[in-house]
């Protein structure tokens, strides 16, 4: 058995909204009782256990390993739930008992069927080097949902990691954390007017989240979790920018003379002429014209809100505002309460 | 007030400032502010999950698809770019 120390594990939050976490212990005192991250890694081949290891470290992780069925069943009892336990898929039963590989092989699924039966929910990661696709891996219905790692090509086990961290993030969002995406979701929906073609804050969050999800197959792709932000800190400047752009892509960033094509005659044409606009109609013009005039006119007795309102219209920082204004800092949180409220009552009713 | 450009992104800029303002908020006070906007809190925090679980399980779907071509192929196909 070994039991290793990474050499950082827990997460940094950059922003005030939470109490900060208890301090690491210093180096060379952590342990599996100590990290926040924790994995059981059961494996019999002497060069694949050295790089699961590298890699759960690299990872931050605290790592117990186990070469058999036997021990790593009770490391699970002694020292179980991890965040992660990886299994062989091809594993030796007991100590000195050597593998028949050409025999079927169960013993992975057993031992982790056994890991289930003590915790159900336990995020599992089987290595099955043998097979070719996923398909292929049998496997009972129980342990469906376990990763699988088929190979170890493009960061693949980088990249399963990566995912059981996620989904270990969404089952700890609390209420609160829920309730905050949401509504910066529905808000940043609102603020695309026409250009959200339809989609709501819930469809934004998803396409954050899968943003994210593709981020972990490094295949440059999607957006990956820096851990030194929490959660909900990534998901929501995920959302800042898939808004952005989809902005952008509404806006219709090209130039129509790239694509002008002449005729025989000479006449120039754009294959664009028959594309529908996106450009408002009158009337949408009209609306979001006076969309700032009404949303000001709401606030028709707060000129707090309407100072706040006007410096937020132009761009400004919250300390240009309060001095802009001659506005206390309570007094510039208190009015933003009260337009978040009141607008977001709004686009409710 | 501006041209309509102007106008439409002034408004953007509101409601992305509104929803960035959300992240420095305490728990305790989003919670208080979603209970004065919405009737039911709990179903706002229900429909952000679900939005989650519907993301992970098209993400797993596709993932599925993608892995069913044997590995050979799937190198064949990164060699080829």
């Amino acid at each position: 058995m070994t039991h290793l120390s990474p050499s950082s594990c827990g997460t940094v939050s950059l922003q005030p909204r939470r109490p900060p976490k208890p301090p690491e212990p210093p180096r060379g005192q952590r342990s599996i009782t100590t990290c926040r991250k924790s994995a059981l890694v059961v494996e019999n081949d002497d060069s694949l256990m050295r790089y699961f290891l590298r890699v759960f470290i690299e990872k931050g992780f605290a790592v117990r390993t186990a070469s058999d069925a036997d021990e790593a069943l009770r490391l699970y009892r002694e020292c179980g739930p991890f965040s992660a336990v990886l299994i062989n898929y091809c594993l030796s039963p007991k100590a000195q008992v050597f593998i028949d590989h050409a025999v079927g092989q169960t013993n992975g699924v057993q031992i982790a069927m056994a890991i289930r039966d003590i915790n159900p929910s336990q995020s599992m990661l089987i290595a099955a080097f043998d097979y070719s696709t996923e398909q292929e891996v049998v496997r009972p219905q129980e342990l469906m949902d376990a990763q699988l790692l088929i190979d170890l090509h493009n960061f693949k086990l980088h990249g399963l990691i990566e995912r059981i961290e996620i989904d270990r993030a969404i089952k700890e969002l609390t209420p609160a954390d829920l309730q905050r995406l949401q509504w910066s979701a529905d808000f940043r929906i609102r603020g695309l007017g026409r250009a959200a073609c339809g989609r709501t804050g819930s469809d934004l969050l998803g396409e954050a989240l899968q943003s994210t999800l593709e981020g972990t197959r490094r295949s440059g792709e999607g957006r990956r979790w820096n851990k030194d932000v929490d959660f909900v800190t990534h998901l929501m400047g995920a959302m800042r920018s898939i808004s952005s752009c989809w902005k952008r892509k509404f806006d219709g960033v090209f130039l129509e003379s790239e694509v002008l094509v002449c005729d025989i005659d000479g006449h120039k044409t754009s294959p664009l002429d028959n594309v529908p606009s996106n450009e408002p109609t009158p009337d949408d013009k009209l609306i979001e014209m006076q969309d700032e005039n009404r949303i000001i006119g709401m606030f028709v007795n707060d000129s707090h809100a309407i100072w706040v309102l006007r410096g937020l219209f132009d761009g400004l920082k919250k300390s240009e505002i309060t001095q802009k204004y001659g506005l206390l800092e309570k007094q510039y949180t208190a009015a933003v309460r009260r337009i978040r409220l009141k607008l977001y009552g709004r686009g409710k009713a | 007030m501006g041209d309509k450009k102007n106008c439409v992104e002034r408004v953007q800029e509101l409601y992305n400032r509104l929803a960035d303002s959300v992240l420095e908020l305490s728990d305790e006070a989003i919670i208080a502010e979603v209970s004065q906007t919405v009737s039911d809190p709990q179903e706002q925090a229900e429909l952000a999950r679900i939005a989650l679980k519907e993301a992970c399980k098209q993400f797993d779907l596709a993932e599925r698809r993608r892995t069913t071509e044997p590995c050979s192929i799937r190198k064949r196909e990164a060699s080829n770019g």
